[in-house]
């Protein structure tokens, strides 16, 4: 072992330009690796607001269609009757709340004063339930105000200083496209890495507000459920199946039905599909593309560390010899190559990780899926690294160490010893 | 009662259009204990014939018996293996690692050797620096070293393993003749007191003369 680290050390001193070139595309593999692992983390480890994530459901789609033709259809949120016959006092569900699926890109300001723009989101009392917010001054509306649409605003603490200034806020008025609103809360920033929980200003809604409603029961709600601990997501699906027969039912004088697409869904689908209403979620084939995607980035190094590895053996080739005219068996220079390019690439891959490190806790923040959230960025970085991250960016680095010595490996032990010997 | 035994041995070199025959039928025999020299012109295969009899290669035709081993269906491990146990080498031009000290190089043959411990390992390389004068230089890398003191090492490596042969091509030719006549000595002293079998290639004819045998070599035969 010491006498490998002291090869090794020898010929990063012989052969500079090489070993560099494997050290750091082995750190900036391990590196990339990292940065991949920490944003599919980032769409499904659980962190505040969105700490409910593993018994997170959300029923947010309705496809409609005419049932003479199907070219006939409609899909969009739900109108509030729906979202009632849907998820209303379903078994095993915990919390409940109802929002409206897409945010509206606000004008807010001071009453008379000058406007900047921010995301606002209009959803239920429960909505501050089931995503755990930290709460900086005041309070959260309640069921009552919210079903009675009352002019009340919780804002995040950006907003809150931009517009208003200094503390304290609550009390104050603010005018949020042309309507004004009370401050009630300010909570403070909120990551827009969490997708469903994000917003900048926080207004009531409630099923009780049917404006936004349209004849073929598509309208501007989604549900967002936490389903109880121990209870399968499936006993939720199937009663929520059960319910679209009452959908067709209400559809069925004007020719139409719904059409089910295995809702509601967990946080994973929500995070790695497209999710058009109209469409059911393939996580398999989005499962596979991921696949793909990571082993062409795999590869890529591996090829690249293979043939680098390839060309410092070369030169080592004569030694290779020497050592089998002593007796070292083929087997055991295949083991060393392997061995000793592990101890490379576990060196690469230590820097790989510490850089990935670095840039969790600088960057965190790009992590954005939406270009047009404009305040949330508060780093989130217990859900991008944790021991599980640095683990798997390891067992890469192993795996990338197979790769890329096995072939060079194999080269060399194919050789006669007289070859080695006499190579120049 | 022979050590080494080559009958009928063949060894072609095909390279694109030439096919150069570097040793054709060849038959030697060498007892236990005997201290031969092979010499003849450049190119006549006596290099090719070292390295056939040192498993480092393998002939077109005939049987290699070694310690009344033969080799005909012998794996990579068996020859290794075996290398290991029974032949030491010495090279014209030391061929000592570069990246390993004088003492790690010696070590070598004992790494490959299974069942000896670390401890034991350094003995047996402290005894032969010993035993050649090399102690005081055990910890330096051979780009320290001068050609001799390389040969030393080199020689140091060959016999650690107390192998029961020893193939040696040109051990003096990179050396001026006070190193090389150190190196012969060496050489000597170990066949005599040992007892190891030597077959050394060199193109000195009084070095020649002063080992048990000449074995004579032209275009890839022996003539006498
Ligand atoms: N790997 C090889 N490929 C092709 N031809 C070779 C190879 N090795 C040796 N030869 C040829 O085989 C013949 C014998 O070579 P060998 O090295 O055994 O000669 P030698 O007697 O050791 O010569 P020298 O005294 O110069 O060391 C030469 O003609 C040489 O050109
Ligand atoms: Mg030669």
């Amino acid at each position: 072992m010491k006498t490998k680290l002291k090869q090794i050390y020898y010929d990063m001193r012989h052969q500079p330009v090489i070993a560099w070139v494997t050290f750091f595309a082995t750190a900036m593999s391990v590196f990339l690796i990292m940065v991949i692992i920490m944003m599919q983390n980032v769409k499904s480890a659980p962190f505040a607001p969105e700490s409910c994530r593993d018994r997170l459901l959300l029923g947010v789609n309705l496809h409609v269609e005419d049932i003479e033709d199907q070219d006939i259809n409609s899909s969009s949120s739900l109108s509030s009757v729906a979202a009632r016959v849907l998820y209303d006092d379903i078994d095993g569900v915990e919390k409940i709340s109802y929002y409206h699926k897409w945010m509206d890109d606000s004008e807010v300001s001071v009453p008379g004063g000058e406007s900047c723009m921010a995301q606002l989101r209009k959803a239920d009392a429960a909505f501050f339930n089931i995503f755990d917010y930290t709460l900086i001054e005041g309070r959260y509306y309640t069921t009552e105000e919210a079903d009675a649409l009352m002019p009340l605003a919780v804002i995040t603490e950006t907003v809150a200083r931009n517009v208003l200034g200094d503390a304290p806020w609550t009390g104050r008025d603010i005018v949020i496209d042309d309507r004004q609103y009370t401050v009630v809360g300010v909570v403070r920033d909120i990551s827009s890495l969490a997708m469903t929980a994000y917003a900048d200003l926080f207004v009531p809604t409630a099923l009780s507000d049917t404006e936004g409603d349209r004849d073929n029961l598509l309208g501007q709600f989604g549900a967002v459920m936490v389903v109880k601990e121990g209870v399968d997501f499936s006993h939720i699906r199937q009663q929520v199946k059960a319910r679209y027969s009452t959908l067709d039912a209400m559809l069925a004088q004007s020719g139409m039905r719904a059409v089910y697409h295995e809702g509601p869904y967990e946080q994973e689908v929500i995070s790695n599909d497209d999710l058009y209403s109209n469409v059911t979620p393939d996580l398999t084939s989005a499962k596979r593309m991921h696949l793909i995607i990571y082993a062409i980035l795999l590869l890529v190094p591996a090829v690249n560390l293979s043939s680098m590895l390839h060309s410092r053996l070369s030169r080592r080739i004569r030694e290779i010899g020497i050592r089998r005219a002593f007796g070292c068996t083929r087997k055991r220079i295949i083991a060393d190559v392997i061995i000793e390019n592990f101890i490379v690439t576990l060196l690469g891959g230590a820097v790989g990780v510490v850089t990935g490190v670095i840039f969790a806790a600088t960057y965190s923040g790009l992590y954005n899926d939406y270009e047009n959230f404009r305040y949330g960025d508060t780093p989130v970085m217990g859900a991008l690294l944790n021991w599980q991250t640095v683990g798997v960016a390891l067992l890469v680095c192993f795996i990338l160490n197979i790769f890329s010595a096995a072939l060079p490996a194999w080269y060399a032990s194919s050789l006669k010893p007289v070859e080695a010997l006499n190579s120049k | 009662m022979s050590i080494i035994k080559l009958s009928e041995i063949n060894k072609v070199y095909q390279t694109k259009e030439i096919e150069t025959i570097a040793l054709d039928h060849v038959n030697i025999d060498v007892k236990r204990g005997e201290f031969v020299s092979i010499m003849g012109p450049s190119g006549c295969g006596k290099s090719t014939l070292l390295n056939i009899i040192g498993l480092l290669d393998r002939p077109n035709g005939g049987k290699v018996t070694l310690l009344d081993h033969t080799f005909d269906k012998s794996s990579d491990t068996e020859l290794s293996q075996f290398r290991n146990a029974n032949i030491g080498f010495v090279f014209q031009s030391f061929h000592l690692i570069p990246a390993l000290d004088v003492a790690a190089n010696v070590e070598l043959p004992l790494v490959y050797r299974t069942g000896l411990s670390a401890r034991k390992r350094r003995e047996k390389v402290e005894e032969v620096l010993q035993r050649l004068n090399m102690t005081h230089r055990m910890h330096h890398m051979p780009s320290e070293l001068s050609g001799g003191q390389c040969q030393r090492v080199a020689i140091a490596r060959a016999i650690v393993g107390s192998p029961s042969i020893i193939l040696a091509d040109e051990p003096t030719g990179n050396l001026d003749s006070r190193m090389g006549a150190e190196v012969m000595n060496i050489l000597h002293t170990l066949n005599k007191e040992n007892g190891t079998t030597i077959v050394m290639v060199t193109h000195n004819e009084s070095q020649a003369r002063d080992t048990d045998r000449i074995i004579r070599f032209f275009d890839g035969r022996v003539i006498s």
